[in-house]
Formats: structure tokens, sequence, C-alpha cells
């Protein structure tokens, strides 16, 4: 009886495998081997941030809001024109509006690089049942995967900064991407298809004057989401320098705030980081509805 | 039907003052304060944790009371050991603490012992790169050789031109305010120039100083001691010169005070367990032998807290009356077999 007890009903302890030194061994190896490959990928990522933020600072506050406004009036209302319009100039009245294009870079640079991957990967996907099911196991992973578990192994291949928190967020921000550029072009009408076929196009003419005009919505979605997703993570990854090393953002800020139980600074921290998400969000969907009504 | 109504309200107007009142009611402050369960402050640093692993273990099965261990940033921690939400904590780093002797004025806490003031906290770098570099001594020294601790977050660092990068502690440690008062301060405004720092988790800062050190490159940070990788690796303090004062940042920080502190709940539930741990004295060596242990098992406090009962079992059974030391040892052996 004992023996049934100790065996099912608490779990024996001779069965008990731990993987930790082997994953240990692991990164330690993947760090050395290809560390060409991970200091190439940081070199990138780090030029990329740097062009992204050149870019951002080049450009005057007063010319942000003022594009911002127009851009919101000509694809939704003059009232969401004026909507994001006050919101940045909030965001530079709050006194953060270098910290802001900190954080924005970083975001900014993940949603752009995460479409230059996700895109052919959802295209990809679509076209084999097999690629499908490992890339759904893969996307899942992604997705569930607590970021604190890939935080630390992030810099060790890549180093402190913002390359590391570039593939954090990007790690993070990706599978909405794949999926739905996935299901928008695997959701197209039957008849839809049938008239490409009957017409006698090729592949890459089905692909590129079919399937993805009709995915574009779905695929507006997904950069949506995905920038969503990039506002959120930039939160976490701040605390390995994906604002910059040395650099205040204001993830970093809050972050600070929060650890340092300065509640009022935390609160307008947080308003910044919610102000941009308002932003992003109201554009990307101004643009889909516009490309929308376009495609009618 | 008017007098029914005014009854009536009359009623229920009473019935709601005696609600409020009883809602308003104090507890009765002659009624005992329990604590059944002991809850002890615990942070994201070994020794911490090592110091709550022995104590549990000698509570647990000395006295037979309960112990949780309730993990919180430091801010965290002296909110909850003011509203008496947690009841113990064994390391107070008292001199990073902005509030300590006002909370101890105020009776919130009261300190029963200084658990070890031998520790040293400052900007480190690894034994090899001052054999390498001679020179590099002080913090003073840091402009001259700025150009060797590159900046990871830059794509083409160039030594010549641009600032190093050297690490700080915790964002919520009084230590990193310090160190940013230190750059801000003109005497240290040659370091401001030559380096750019980022303030880092405890996790942040261990896992660069563990890859740097293994490949035996440059590195310079804040650390402090006793923690498991200071004892595991061979590190030199930076000299500081100057008069220590927080607010200018100049000299080096004094070693702390690491005090136990227990509220008043506590004082009065369980004036043995607090006569215990008033007993509680150790020093940074003796941390630091848990802590090497600590470091070869994964960080287990648990069994680190094991293999230091055995270790230091002289000095632990002075601290308690014999019959706890005794069923302690018995429970110790028991342990062990397992």
């Amino acid at each position: 009886m004992t023996i049934l007890k100790n065996f099912f009903v608490e779990f024996p302890e001779r069965l008990i495998y731990d993987p930790e030194a082997r994953i240990a061994r692991f990164i330690d190896w993947a760090g050395d081997t290809f560390a060409f490959l991970w200091g190439a990928i940081r070199q990138f990522l780090l030029r990329f941030a740097d062009i992204t933020h050149a870019f951002l600072d080049f450009v005057p506050w007063s010319v942000f809001v003022v594009v911002l406004f127009i851009a919101g009036w000509r694809l939704t209302s003059w009232k969401m024109g004026l909507l994001l319009a006050v919101l940045t100039f909030a965001i530079g009245m709050f006194g953060y509006w270098d910290n802001m294009l900190l954080s924005l870079t970083i975001i900014l640079a993940g949603v752009i690089i995460s479409v230059i991957l996700g895109l052919p990967l959802g295209i990809i996907m679509s076209k084999s049942e097999k690629l499908e099911a490992v890339m759904r196991v893969v996307l899942d992973t992604m997705q569930t995967l607590p970021a604190y578990a890939y935080l630390i192994p992030a810099l060790m291949f890549f180093g402190f900064g913002r390359a590391a928190g570039l593939v954090a967020v990007i790690i993070f921000a990706l599978p909405p991407l794949i999926r739905l550029t996935y299901l928008g072009i695997t959701n197209i009408s039957d008849e839809m298809i049938e008239a490409g076929l009957s017409f006698g196009s090729s592949p890459m003419q089905m692909l590129f004057k079919i399937e993805l005009p009709q995915a574009l919505k779905s695929i507006a979605a997904g950069i949506n989401q995905t920038t969503m997703m990039a506002v959120s993570m930039i939160v976490l990854a701040a605390m390995i320098g994906a604002e910059g090393a040395g650099r205040q953002g204001v993830a970093l800020i809050l972050y600070r705030a929060v650890v340092g139980q300065r509640a009022a600074e935390a609160v307008v921290a947080g308003f910044v980081l919610v102000f941009m998400a308002i932003i992003l969000d109201r554009l990307i969907q101004g643009f889909t509805e516009r490309f929308d009504k376009g495609g009618e | 039907m008017k007098t029914f109504l005014k009854r009536f309200s009359f009623l229920a107007i009473a019935a709601l003052l005696t609600l409020t009142i009883a809602a308003c009611e104090q507890e009765d402050p002659d009624e005992e304060p329990e604590v059944d369960t002991i809850i002890l402050a615990e942070s994201d640093w070994q020794s911490h944790e090592l110091h709550n692993s022995v104590v549990e273990f000698i509570i647990e099965n000395g006295y037979g009371v309960d112990v949780l261990k309730a993990y919180g940033s430091t801010p965290a921690v002296v909110q909850a050991l003011r509203d008496g939400d947690m009841h113990v904590n064994m390391e107070m780093w008292s001199d990073n603490i902005a509030s300590y002797q006002e909370d101890l004025d105020a009776g919130y806490y009261h300190e029963l012992s200084v658990n070890f003031d031998d520790n040293y906290q400052g900007l480190w770098i690894p034994e090899y790169l001052q054999e390498e570099h001679p020179g590099l001594v002080s913090v003073h020294d840091l402009p001259d050789y700025a150009h060797l601790f590159e900046n990871p977050d830059e794509a083409n660092w160039d030594p010549e031109e641009d600032p190093g990068h050297m690490y700080l502690g915790s964002v919520e440690f009084a230590a990193t305010q310090f160190y940013e008062n230190k750059f801000e301060n003109p005497e240290y405004s040659e370091i401001a120039e030559s380096f750019v720092w980022s303030p880092v988790s405890t996790s942040v800062l261990n896992a660069t100083l563990y890859e740097a050190y293994e490949n035996e490159e440059p590195w310079v940070g804040y650390h402090w001691t006793p923690t498991a990788i200071m004892a595991e690796l061979d590190m030199v303090l930076l000299e500081d010169e100057g008069e220590y004062d927080y607010d200018e940042g100049t000299g080096n920080l004094p070693p702390n005070d690491v005090t136990v502190i227990a509220t008043d709940d506590m004082m009065t539930a369980q004036p043995e367990i607090v006569e215990f741990l008033s007993n509680y004295e150790t020093d940074a060596d003796i941390t630091g032998q848990g802590l090497i242990y600590m470091g070869e098992h994964d960080g287990d406090s648990d069994a680190a807290a094991l293999d230091w009962l055995v270790e230091y079992e002289d000095l632990w059974t002075q601290w308690v009356p014999d019959d706890v030391a005794s069923d302690v040892l018995d429970a110790l052996d028991e342990a062990l077999e397992e």
C-alpha cells in the first residue's frame, strides 16, 4: 500500500529529471558557437534602432502634432485629428517628449522588423500544412512563455541594451501578425481563388493580385495587435536596457517609479504609454478602414 | 399611518446608527494580538534568503510555529512591516532605508539585533582586470580607463571617442541614488563625462558580471558583500578617498548596519521567538560560507540553511534554550537523512 502511495500519489523522487544543467550548457554552447551570428544580429538591431531614433529625433515636435492632426482628420474625422494632436501635445506638456522618443524608437523598430519577418512567415505558413503545424507550436510557445524566461538569455546573446530589448519585444509581438496574415490568406473565399485560377494566374500573380489584397484587412489587424503587444512589452524589456543604456525612456521611468513607490510619477509615465498606445492604435485603425473603403 | 412611518423611520435610523458604530468600532486594544504564522520579509538577494531559511527551520522545528516568507521590494517590505502585514525582517539594510529611525521612534517595529555590519558596497572590478591595469585603483582612475569598458548598447563603440559603460544596482536601492548623486557632483564630473551608467536589477547585474568574468573581459559596476557571486568571484572594490556624504555623493558607502527587526504584534505575541531573534548575530564571513554553498547548489537557500546549521552548530545553539536546540538538532538529523 505505501509503495503504491509513494509512487502514485507523491511524485517519485527518482523520476525527477533536472534539465537545468543541460539548458545552461546549451545556452553557453549556442552563445559561443554562433557568436558571430549573434554579433551580426546585434549590430543590425542597434543600427536599425539608431536610424529610427535619429529620424524621430530629427522631426520637430510641432511637425509631429500637425502631421498627426492631418492624418487623423484625413483618415477618420477632424475630431480624431484633434484627439491625436492633443494626446501628442500632452506628452510634451508632461515633460516626456525625449523620453517618449526613446520608447517609441523601440516600439517602431520592433514593429517594422516584425512586419518584415511576419508577412513572409505568414504567407509560407498558409502554403504548407506541415509548416503550419510546426509554426502553430512555435507561435503558441512564443506567446505563452513568460518574458522573464527569455530576458536573461537575450541579454547573454545580445548584450545589455536595445539589441536584447528589441529581441524580447519581437519575440512577444511577432506571433499575432503571423497568425493574422495566415488567417487572412486562408480565409479567402473559394470563388475568389477559382476566379484567379480560371484566368490562368501564376502563383506569384495569385499572391500579389488576389491573396494579399484580400488579406489586407486581416494583416492590418495583425499589425495593430503587434504594435499594442510591443507597447506593453517595452515595460518589461526596459529592465534589460531596451530604451538604451544610460537613457531614461518612459518605461524605465515607470519601472523606477513603481519600485520606488512614487505613485504619482508612475501614473504620469503610465499615461504617457497609454497615450502612445491610443495614438498608434487609432492611426493604424484609420489606415485599415481607409484601405477597406478603397478596396470596395 | 403617520405614527407608523415615524416609528419606522426612527427604528431605521437607530438600526443604521448601530450598524455604523459597530463598523467603526476599533478592535479592543486590550485584546492580545495573535501571530499564528510568522511572516518573514524576503528580498531578491541571497543572504536574505539564507538567513530566512535558517530562521524558518529553527522556528518551525524548535518553537512549533509556522513561518511564511513573503517576497517584496524594499519599499514594499517597509510598508508591510509598518502595517503589520509582515512580522520580522532578518535583513534591514538600515542605512538604505530613509524612514528607518522614524519608524523605530514611532514604534512600528523594533530593532532586535545587528545581524551583521561588516559588509562592503561600492564599484567593483574583477581582480584580473586590476592585475592587467595596476593603475586602476580608485574611482578617480576610471576616466583614464573608460576605453576598456565597452558599451554593449553601441553598434560601433569606439574606445577612443565613446564613453564607457558601468552598471549600477537596482533602482530601488538607496545606493543607486547615491551614485547618481555622485555623478552629478562636480568633483566627479570626469567620470560622468567618460561613462554612461544603467541601473539594473540584481539578476541583470549578476548575469552581465558572470558573462564578463567567464571571458575575462572588463566589467565595472556596483555590487556588495555578502553575496554568493562576490564570495565566488575575485573582485576588487575601487577606492574613493572623499569623505562620505550621501546627498553630495562623495566618498564610499560605509558598511551598513544590517539589523533584525520585529513588529509590535510580534513582540507581544511571540516573546520567546523574539528572545531568540535578539541573539541572532552573524558576520559577512559566516553568511558568505552559506552563500558559497547556495551558489554551488542552484541557489537553494533551504539546502544551504541545513548545511549552515550543521557548520555553525556551536554558534546558533547559543541563541536558543537547550530544549529548543535539541528539538532543532533532531529535526536537522532527520532532514539530512532524507
